[in-house]
């Protein structure tokens, strides 16, 4: 989900970014802003993950959408 | 029957509301300019009217949201008239009002004593606003579900209020079912409710103030009955004609696909009357000026400021030029809004991506509607349950995913994206047709990176007898090639080469021992019975749907490359793709996705 308002964003292999189509901008596969008009407040949130034997737990959260730090939405 | 009027009179005083209601007086006489006011109640009525029609049928729930529209648009008699009238009345709205907006600035009508009037019109402005942003969810169409999506988001950004106020429409943390039973309340419950009370504060205002005639007056006075009835009548049946002839185009109000929440929908634009918002906060200027607030100026602060300059229109239009400014900001706030609709308008057109964006979420929004047809009905689990097993929705979708880094369909990525990178791997494209084996079996597109040539293959022994052999042998018996063709081909058993194929009958069967003695094909490759010794790909079945799940699951198999085999992963031997998932992936490619078909399939 893109940071900026909420539209869904998608990995486009072919071009090797995270696209947003509202803003038609991307991220870098990091995560980081490398659209230079970019509207985005911060790059694409990351959740936290625990590898626990051999599976991977995500922990799944909504981040507040148009500003610049990390607030969990609760 | 005049008995049974005096009777009621006495009772309610009827007669006399209906006197005063029609015998108002008009300094200066009817007049088309009067006429906004009562097109708007009537578009009201109009709203009430279909909405609570359309609730009849309406189920709202994330389970059934969208099915009951669907059931409205597509079964129900009329169902699609009621829809249209209601989608297309409401956009009537937004226009009437902001002509109603113009001709009261213009007449001057805003100013004392009418102040209290004026800002019930403003709240009824932004009550309709309200019902066009809650109505658009209401379908559970992927279009709907992804514009309000973005609207809740930017309600967060409120200052201190946003994160509650966020929670109270979304309900909750996650946007979803209860989002859409909040929204309907507001929509069909608390925004008319507040419509209905400001409405009336506003006529009953209206009347106590009367109307603000425009100098300098051309005709005698007079009053509201004849004349200026059949003004406003005409007016609204204009109105009618208008949301009727946009209904009738578009049979009814367009329905996107059912809501996924794990697809993405790259189509998601707000309904055209927030289109100059959606372009103001795409505007760059705001992240330059701004920084990272950009999104609160652009979206809450501007907004609001306009709002309090038209609150306090009334006060303005008492200081020396005045009424003027108010003009002039009005104009200027339309003409802004008007440019930032076109370009935002304009901008979708020329982006490629938000095209094929639309192009697919049409498509999609088709494809569902034959999958239901295909089925008599929609099954338990739901609209979107069909699209999840359809070859030709999910198909494309694994492509990109799972093998568009390599393979190519048709020059794109199975959802139309391009890469700037040459294909690594052979175009899928009609694979296993006669035409893309023609391709493969021509030398000089062998090589090509529509074929092998990203890979390995380009120098293997296979392009060596294309590029050498072949043509010789082609030369000598021009017929053999074509009927060679056909027979690998139709080992396919593609759908669209089927009637074809009952006709070639013969030929098909000369080319099966061509295959074997001209081309002497099964050197290396297994043709209709097991070979040990072959080396290469197995042509028994070829372009079949098992073969493809077959080098899907695991191309280094004895069967197809074995060791040679280049990068292709084992997709279902290491787990990445169920044999569901790949039968999916080879019917969409074999084109193997007529909807009768694929509904018999799920069974």
């Amino acid at each position: 989900m893109c940071p900026h308002a909420g539209c869904f964003v998608d990995y486009q292999a072919a071009r090797g970014v995270f696209f947003c189509p509202c803003h038609d901008s991307t991220f870098a596969v990091d995560g980081s802003i490398n659209d230079p008009h970019s509207p985005s407040p911060r790059g694409l949130d990351t959740l936290e993950v625990e590898v626990k034997g051999d599976e991977v737990w995500v922990r799944f959260r909504n981040y507040r959408t148009g500003i610049q730090e990390k607030v969990p939405v609760s | 029957m005049k008995r049974l009027i005096s009777w009621l009179d006495d009772r309610t005083g009827m007669n006399g509301l209906l006197k005063e209601a029609l015998f108002e007086r008009i300094p200066g006489g009817a007049r088309w300019r009067y006429v906004w006011g009562s097109t708007l109640t009537f578009c009201f009525v109009v709203q009430i009217l279909t909405g609570v029609v359309l609730w009849m049928a309406y189920s709202p729930s994330a389970g059934t949201a969208w099915e009951s529209v669907y059931y409205i648009q597509h079964e129900m008699t009329g169902g699609w008239l009621l829809r249209g009238l209601h989608h297309y009345t409401a956009q009537a709205m937004h226009v009437l009002l902001v002509l109603h907006l113009l001709q009261v600035i213009i007449d001057g009508a805003y100013k004392a004593p009418r102040e209290v009037n004026f800002w019930f019109g403003l709240v009824l402005l932004f009550l309709t606003l309200g019902l066009g942003l809650t109505g658009y969810l209401l379908p559970w169409d992927q279009k709907g579900y992804g514009a309000t999506k973005v609207a809740t988001s930017l309600a967060g950004i409120v200052p201190v209020i946003g994160p509650s106020l966020q929670k109270l429409v979304v309900g909750g943390t996650e946007y979803g079912h209860h989002t859409l039973t909040r929204f309907f309340a507001l929509h069909a419950g608390v925004l008319p409710g507040l419509m209905i009370a400001a409405i009336v504060a506003h006529v009953a205002l209206f009347r106590k103030h009367g109307i603000t005639a425009k100098q300098p007056y051309k005709k005698p006075d007079a009053n509201f009955w004849p004349d200026q009835v059949l003004m406003d009548g005409v007016a609204c049946l204009a109105v009618l004609g208008a949301v009727l002839y946009f209904t009738v185009r578009h049979h009814g109000a367009e329905l996107y696909a059912p809501a996924d929440p794990t697809q993405p929908f790259n189509a998601a634009r707000p309904e055209w009357y927030f289109l100059f918002l959606f372009e103001f906060l795409k505007l760059h200027v705001l992240t330059d000026w701004f920084g990272h607030h950009g999104e609160l100026v652009g979206a809450i602060i501007v907004p609001g400021l306009i709002s309090a300059v038209l609150g306090a229109m009334p006060f303005i239009a008492l200081r020396r030029y005045g009424h003027r400014f108010n003009l002039v900001f009005l104009g200027a706030l339309l003409l802004g809004a008007g440019l930032l609709t076109l370009r935002s308008i304009r901008a979708d057109q020329a982006n490629p991506e938000f095209q094929a964006a639309m192009t697919q979420a049409k498509a999609e929004s088709d494809r569902v509607v034959a999958l239901i047809q295909a089925n008599r009905g929609i099954p338990r689990a739901g609209a979107a349950a069909l699209l999840k097993e359809d070859p030709s929705t999910v198909g494309p979708r694994m492509f990109a995913q799972h093998c568009a880094s390599c393979h190519r369909y048709d020059g794109h990525d199975g959802l139309g994206g391009v890469s700037k990178e040459l294909a690594s791997a052979p175009d899928l494209k009609g694979f296993g047709s006669r035409a893309w084996l023609a391709g493969l079996l021509e030398a000089g597109r062998i090589t090509n990176h529509t074929y092998y040539g990203g890979t390995r293959f380009r120098d293997g022994k296979m392009a060596k007898y294309v590029t050498t052999k072949l043509p010789k042998k082609h030369a000598a018996d021009p017929s053999a090639l074509e009927a060679m063709i056909a027979a690998v081909s139709a080992e396919a058993a593609l759908p669209g080469q089927a009637a074809a194929e009952v006709r070639d009958g013969a030929l098909i069967e000369r080319g099966r021992t061509h295959v074997r003695e001209t081309f002497g094909c099964t050197d290396c490759h297994a043709f209709r019975k097991p070979d040990d010794e072959a080396s290469a790909p197995d042509l028994t079945g070829w372009g079949s749907r098992d073969w493809i799940i077959g080098i899907t699951t695991d191309p280094a198999h004895e069967r197809f490359y074995g060791k040679r085999n280049d990068r292709m992963p084992a997709f279902g031997k290491e787990g990445r793709l169920t044999a569901a998932e790949m039968g999916l992936l080879a019917d969409w490619i074999r084109g193997d996705t007529d909807p009768e078909r694929v509904v018999a399939g799920m069974k």
